[in-house]
């Protein structure tokens, strides 16, 4: 079974690439529209990888993210399902061209890296387990904002510059707008989910000073740039390029955290076997 | 048969003569076709009248257009003023011209959609007229069919050409769609006039006219829909705005970098889409410089004008390909309606002969039996049957291409089928003598048209 799932990732992985140069061909092309093929593909990747975590997560009968490798592969099928989500109808191509090369991309960047297996008590603790997928669910919806933001602040620069030529199917900036405050907003949420369920866990069974851990305060950081987002966004009704920069330095905040502490290797937050249960600090 | 195409177009005549020529409404086209089709040699005919052309499509019966000349020249008045404006096109020509036309390589502005629509109508207006037989329905099928690949396989009639359809382009890529959207309009110009109309079909509901004088802002806000205010209710307006339009004929800058900083905090950094199409210009350049404040003066709009005509001069070349693709298509269809009537003729033609040879000989042959004289009949059809076989094989092989016309074109002479269609295709017309010679000349089945003058050739 843990071939098959292999397998299929494999396939998934690979549509995703094609997808990716679908989606550039589309947004850099002035003739041909292959939005319709790049969304059909990146519907045809997501079920593949949809295939895969399921006969990962039968196979070895835990949750598909107790490694590092398990837990990006998990955020960019995140991803690519909230850009599906938003984009039912393969009417938005041009968050595809960001959205789809950014799931490619860190399944490609973490499979370089050693992958280790985490703590046990992940495949164990269910208060755990809701605790990692509240948050990768978020980090993905989060990604797609990130995208959003970066599609805005693209097409900003093209009007102000007056560069019209080039990308002219690029998204309009109140829909990227729109996108990205909805997508911030659910985010934001499963974020919030994600901490109180992880506050819980470590009220419970960890002793010491856990607000400190690393990734602990990089995620606090990052709610904080969200929050501070939706009010001026959506309390404030503030617009523009700024709010997009929050969406932006946010979503960094929250990939050093989640990246930061693995390659650094330090806190609990990390990849390791004894990891979550331990004392350390 | 014989396309051909009399007309006169933006390029070869003034307006003046081009509005004396015109005829502009369904009525008009409707009689107008009913008169040439009761010429004599005219067997069909559509009209194309728009504002950059008039053209007179017709099937001959013979290659001479001097009854659609005299037509046009009865239409217009007058015969000297007209000559030197007219075009004359025949065969393929005509075919070529038309969806050349419906292509809009020939349109003032290159590539524009709106003559395809046009062609279409036409189209219509003669099948609806009865004026439309196979020949100038197929022509136009094949135009409307080249029209259609070529919008949906160039970007031809890709991008804004004019200023305010370069503003609407802008505004969608900063807003999206534009419903609901609010626009202000500064000053009375008539570009920025045009342009808020332009705004308002695409959806904008809100409109403001600020202008120095309340009173002609006033004016002109009732004919678009909107409110006025005057430029002590700038700031408010623009406020609210999503698109600002301004072409006064100030000689200063109308609109201020701390008025729009101001204007951009109550905003809360809302974007706005500023258009400025005043020469000298209203708004001072460094506002373009301010967050969220997309400025676009008369150049910038130009040159996005500039940049989408070049870029239908680009695909010009792939559109004129597809119209070559559609000729031939067309040219095919009408090679191969010519094989039939040929083929049926020389068939006939041998049949004659065989009865006549057998007519003669009739006398000769009074001794044989009915049984014999059966088999004689057989046998003599099996001959030509047989001699015939190779030929019609070979006429129907090649039938489109031009070898194939050249071959019925030698098979019609060398067993005078021409003269043929007088009795074949006439016989069954009351009064078929004038009608029954310009049939003569056609190659195609056209049955004489009735007496009414104004039947297609089917």
């Amino acid at each position: 079974m843990i071939g098959a799932a292999d397998c299929l990732f494999g396939i998934a992985y690979t549509i995703y690439f094609l997808a990716s140069i679908a989606y550039g061909a589309n947004l850099f092309a002035k003739g041909t529209d292959w939005s319709l093929a790049a969304w059909a593909l990146a519907v045809a990747g997501w079920l593949a990888h949809t295939g895969a975590l399921a006969l990962l997560g039968l196979g070895k009968h835990h949750a598909p993210f107790t490694t590092f490798f398990e837990s990006v592969s998990f955020m960019s099928w995140s991803v690519v399902l909230a850009y599906l989500l938003v984009d039912r109808r393969g009417k938005a191509p041009a968050l595809g061209a960001f959205a789809l090369p950014l799931a490619f991309l860190t399944i490609f960047v973490a499979s370089t890296q050693p992958s280790y297996g985490a703590d046990p008590l992940v495949t164990r603790d269910h208060s755990l387990k809701i605790h990692i997928a509240m948050s990768l669910l978020g980090y993905g919806s989060l990604a797609l904002a990130f995208c959003a933001a970066v599609a805005y602040l693209v097409q900003e620069r093209r009007l102000k510059r007056k560069r019209l030529g080039l990308l002219s199917r690029l998204i309009s900036l109140d829909e990227a707008d729109n996108l990205a405050n909805s997508l911030a907003a659910v985010g934001f949420a499963l974020l919030t989910l994600g901490l109180i369920t992880g506050f819980i866990f470590a009220y419970r069974d960890w002793r010491g000073l856990w607000a400190l851990d690393p990734k602990v305060v990089t995620s606090l950081a990052g709610w904080a740039v969200y929050a501070a987002y939706l009010y001026a966004h959506n309390v404030k009704g503030w617009r523009g390029r700024k709010t997009m920069f929050l969406l932006v330095v946010g979503f960094c905040v929250v990939v050093a955290g989640f990246v930061g502490v693995n390659v650094a290797g330090v806190g609990r937050h990390v990849y390791r076997p004894g990891a979550f249960g331990g004392d350390g600090l | 048969m014989f396309v051909a195409v009399v007309g006169l177009n933006h390029k070869t005549s003034p307006l003046h003569v081009r509005e004396r020529l015109a005829f502009p409404t369904p009525a008009r086209v409707a009689a107008a076709l009913t008169a040439v089709c009761g010429r004599p040699g005219v067997l069909e005919a559509a009209i194309l009248s728009t504002c950059n052309r008039t053209e007179l499509y017709a099937c001959l019966a013979d290659e001479s257009c001097a009854e659609l000349d005299a037509f046009l020249h009865h239409t217009y008045g007058n015969r000297e003023g007209l000559d030197a404006h007219l075009y004359h096109k025949m065969g393929d020509e005509a075919a070529h011209h038309l969806m050349r036309v419906a292509a809009g390589l020939d349109s003032m502005i290159l590539g524009e959609g709106q003559v395809l629509g046009q062609v279409r109508a036409a189209m219509q207006m003669a099948e609806e007229a009865g004026t439309a037989g196979r020949v100038i329905s197929a022509l136009f099928r094949h135009a409307l069919a080249a029209g259609k690949r070529v919008r949906a396989e160039t970007q031809i009639g890709r991008g804004a050409v004019s200023v305010s359809a370069a503003a609407v382009e802008l505004a969608r890529e900063i807003f999206g769609h534009l419903s609901g959207r609010s626009a202000l309009i500064v000053g009375a110009g008539e570009t920025g006039e045009l342009t808020v109309r332009l705004l308002a079909e695409q959806g904008v509901s809100s409109i403001i006219v600020a202008n120095r004088t309340l009173c002609r802002a006033h004016a002109l806000a009732n004919s678009l829909g909107g409110s006025a205010v005057n430029f002590d209710g700038l700031e408010d307006a623009m406020a609210s705005a999503d698109i600002v339009v301004s072409s006064t004929a100030a000689t200063h800058a109308v609109i201020h970098k701390d008025q729009v900083q101001r204007v951009m905090r109550r905003r809360h950094q809302r974007p706005i889409f500023i258009i400025d199409i005043a020469v000298p210009r209203d708004v001072e350049p460094d506002v373009g410089r301010l967050e969220n404040v997309f400025l676009y003066d008369i150049d910038d709009l130009q040159a996005m004008v500039q940049r989408s005509l070049s870029g239908r001069e680009k695909e010009a070349a792939r559109a004129e390909a597809i119209v070559r693709e559609e000729l031939e298509e067309f040219v095919a269809w009408r090679r191969g309606m010519a094989v039939g009537p040929v083929l049926s003729n020389l068939q006939r033609r041998l049949e004659e002969i065989r009865q006549a040879e057998l007519a003669k000989v009739e006398r000769r042959l009074a001794h044989l039996s009915p049984k014999d004289r059966e088999l004689l009949d057989l046998l003599t059809k099996g001959i030509v049957k047989r001699i015939l076989k190779e030929p019609i094989r070979q006429l129907k092989a090649r039938a489109d291409d031009e070898e194939g016309e050249q071959y019925l074109r030698a098979v019609r002479h060398l067993f005078a089928l021409d003269g043929m269609r007088e009795e074949l295709q006439c016989e069954n017309g009351p009064d078929s003598e004038p009608d029954a010679m310009e049939c003569t000349e056609s190659p195609l089945p056209i049955s004489c048209p009735p007496r009414n003058g104004r039947e297609a050739c089917t």
